[in-house]
């Protein structure tokens, strides 16, 4: 007997497999992985767009789903420099576009030159509105005339990207995930917990992840037992309830420079308030660096491709249609 | 327990014994009540294109968009000529295709009107157009109302589906109030009844028979007659398929369910199927067709969710009924 239960999980549910008949075999894994790249690299915005190129090749070419995060800088780049990447971005689905927030946007935790952690709760929720709807000045830190933000991405989407890494200071976050899911957000970002499928934080759900895997940590090891040992960790994590989920995690500057340039930027020795210098640049990986990383992410696609059937890809569209 | 009376016209029962016979009784067909039966529909959903890229052209491009305009009309039509009910659940995304696409060419097939209005006026008792919303990118339940109501369709207060399980990630307490739209024109909007208890990935949905009123999250299958938002439940809710509602009927035949009182059942159907799957019109005319005894016998009727919460109000007397499969 078919019951809702399986014909939701399978309608709405894991979108493992290029093929329809074969993702209803995946509905029922307890264990799913996922996928995600944060694309932030507004110093090398050639080589940010190359990797997303290239990382979309190689999900479509394996059918392993994927979640693309970009930063308003990022979406801003892409939609005016790249639009046949933005394009590709917006049509595929196989790439889910996400979003997050980074430096110098002043309720990112790390980066409260505004002092916003003791304005008021309204006062933070139209700033953060503020800058959702508007772009991003990286030298002056404040939102520009132009559109942007979340709210831009949403327009040049068609969709309201489900996933947002809002990482804010405590203060800040109700406020921040107020007005994300005003935007139509349904997912905040958490790490260093059990977060379940289901449970909120404020007013959005909390991306379900049991363990962060950070496959940039691990250039030289074999993807194949990163992921097989993050798997079996999954469902022992403390406070965990199935579906357990492994993030696989990396960012467009792993694979060519040497540092993000938001760190380079915002963080490393180049003070804290404005105006911020954007000369300063990371350098850049060497080639045999760089080809590192990629055989290893490359590695980890492909092996999750080839296990598909016992530990499926997920992503934030399937995990939308499961709350 | 004795035999379920079965064979009798429920106007005649309530005429014979009014409005609230038998509630809360364990010996309701003692009393007169209407006999035991089975309420089932057929329901079916369409999603957001995001989160469903295989259905996702059907709300994306146009020329899909009129294929399967074209086979929710036959449905309907099938559904209709068999005897049957179809709760048609629908979430934003399809209601603005519905906007764009229902030109007059398209609505010339449908007496000049959208299809979903053509659905909820061709026999209401028989097609109902619901809201069904994940509540996501910025839109909830009183939003798809809304939109629904922008289309002609009245809103009829169904809540088509929504998390209640575990009991700490409830969505449903809140829609024992009035709720409020989260786009402009912020529209106000009240449940009338729920239906589509889930969890999570449906890893445990809280699946029963029966109209009750949940009394809290923690105590969900609990009726509490204090409360005034009901909920429908489904049954097992199978997939084009019958094998719970054969299941239940026969626990009704043998006598394993109070007698007296009102049992659900609901069949899922997918949407965007209608159009590329060729066995799924089949499919839904065999299951029509297989429990035609049982709606001659008086066992089944099918009913609109709607209709279901109506005849539960005023021919049930609202009596509870709670049996988990």
């Amino acid at each position: 007997m078919t019951t809702r239960r399986r014909f939701l999980a399978t309608s709405l549910g894991a979108l493992a497999a290029a093929s329809w008949p074969a993702r209803r075999a995946h509905a029922a894994a307890d264990t799913s992985l996922l996928f995600s790249l944060n694309v932030q690299d507004f110093a090398w915005p050639d080589l940010s767009a190359q990797l997303v190129f290239r990382a979309l090749d190689l999900h479509e070419a394996l059918g392993i789903p994927v979640d693309i995060s970009l930063t308003t800088t990022q979406s801003d780049l892409f939609w005016r420099d790249f639009p046949e990447l933005f394009e590709r971005l917006r049509v595929s689905t196989l790439a889910t576009v996400c979003y997050h927030v980074r430096p110098p946007a002043p309720y990112h935790a790390l980066c409260d030159w505004l002092d916003v952690a003791a304005m008021s709760a309204g006062d933070q929720q139209a700033l953060v509105r503020r800058y959702e709807t508007h772009g991003l000045d990286l030298v002056s830190g404040q939102p520009s005339a132009a559109d942007g933000g979340y709210a831009a991405l949403v327009d040049r989407l068609g969709y309201a990207p489900p996933c947002v890494g809002i990482a804010c200071d405590a203060a800040v976050q109700a406020a921040a995930d107020t007005v994300f899911h005003d935007l139509g957000a349904t997912f905040g970002v958490v790490h260093g917990r059990a977060a379940n499928l289901g449970e909120r934080r404020n007013s959005l759900y909390v991306r379900p992840e049991h363990v962060d895997l950070k496959l940039f940590e691990h250039v030289g090891a074999d993807p194949a037992a990163l992921i097989e040992a993050a798997a079996a960790e999954a469902p022992a994590v403390r406070g965990g309830r199935a579906p357990f989920v492994v993030g696989v995690k990396m960012h467009d500057n792993d694979f060519f420079a040497q540092d993000s340039a938001w760190l380079t930027v915002y963080a490393s020795g180049n003070g804290r308030r404005p105006p911020w210098d954007l000369s300063r640049r990371s350098p850049l990986l060497d080639a045999a660096a760089q080809a590192a990383m990629w055989s290893l992410y490359e590695g980890a696609v492909t092996h999750a491709a080839r296990n598909a059937a016992r530990l499926p890809a997920t992503s934030c569209r399937t995990l939308l249609a499961a709350v | 327990m004795p035999k379920v009376l079965r064979g009798v016209s429920v106007a005649a029962l309530v005429a014979l014994v009014g409005a609230g016979a038998g509630v809360g009784s364990g010996d309701a067909a003692a009393q007169g009540a209407p006999p035991a039966r089975v309420y089932a529909t057929f329901v079916s959903h369409n999603e957001e294109a995001i989160s469903n890229p295989p259905c996702a052209p059907v709300v994306t491009q146009r020329e899909r968009y009129l294929a399967n305009r074209a086979a929710v009309l036959d449905t309907a039509r099938l559904v209709l000529e068999r005897g049957g009910a179809w709760d048609f659940q629908s979430e934003w995304q399809y209601l603005q295709a519905v906007a764009a696409w229902d030109d007059a060419a398209a609505i010339a097939t449908t007496d000049g009107k959208n299809v979903v209005r053509w659905l909820a006026e061709i026999a209401p008792d028989r097609i109902a157009v619901d809201a069904h919303s994940h509540e996501h990118s910025g839109w909830n339940y009183a939003d798809v109302a809304y939109s629904l109501q922008q289309l002609g369709v009245p809103p009829n207060g169904i809540v088509g589906g929504f998390i209640a399980s575990p009991a700490s990630l409830e969505v449903w307490t809140r829609l024992r109030a009035p709720l409020v739209g989260r786009r402009a024109p912020y529209p106000v909007w009240q449940a009338q009844a729920l239906w589509g208890a889930a969890s999570p990935g449906h890893r445990d949905d809280p699946d029963a028979t029966g109209v009750w009123r949940p009394r809290d999250p923690e105590r969900f299958f609990e009726d509490d007659p204090a409360q005034s938002l009901p909920h429908i439940g489904g049954w097992t809710s199978d997939e084009a398929a019958g094998d719970g509602l054969a299941d239940l009927l026969d626990r009704l035949r043998t006598n394993r369910l109070e007698p007296g009182r009102m049992y659900t059942a609901t069949i899922m159907i997918q949407q965007c199927n209608l159009d590329s799957d060729a066995a799924l019109q089949p499919a839904i005319a065999a299951i029509l067709d297989r429990f035609a005894p049982d709606v001659a016998t008086g066992d089944l009727v099918w009913a609109t969710l709607p209709t279901v919460l109506r005849t539960w109000r005023e021919e049930y007397g609202q009596a509870p009924v709670v049996v988990r499969p």
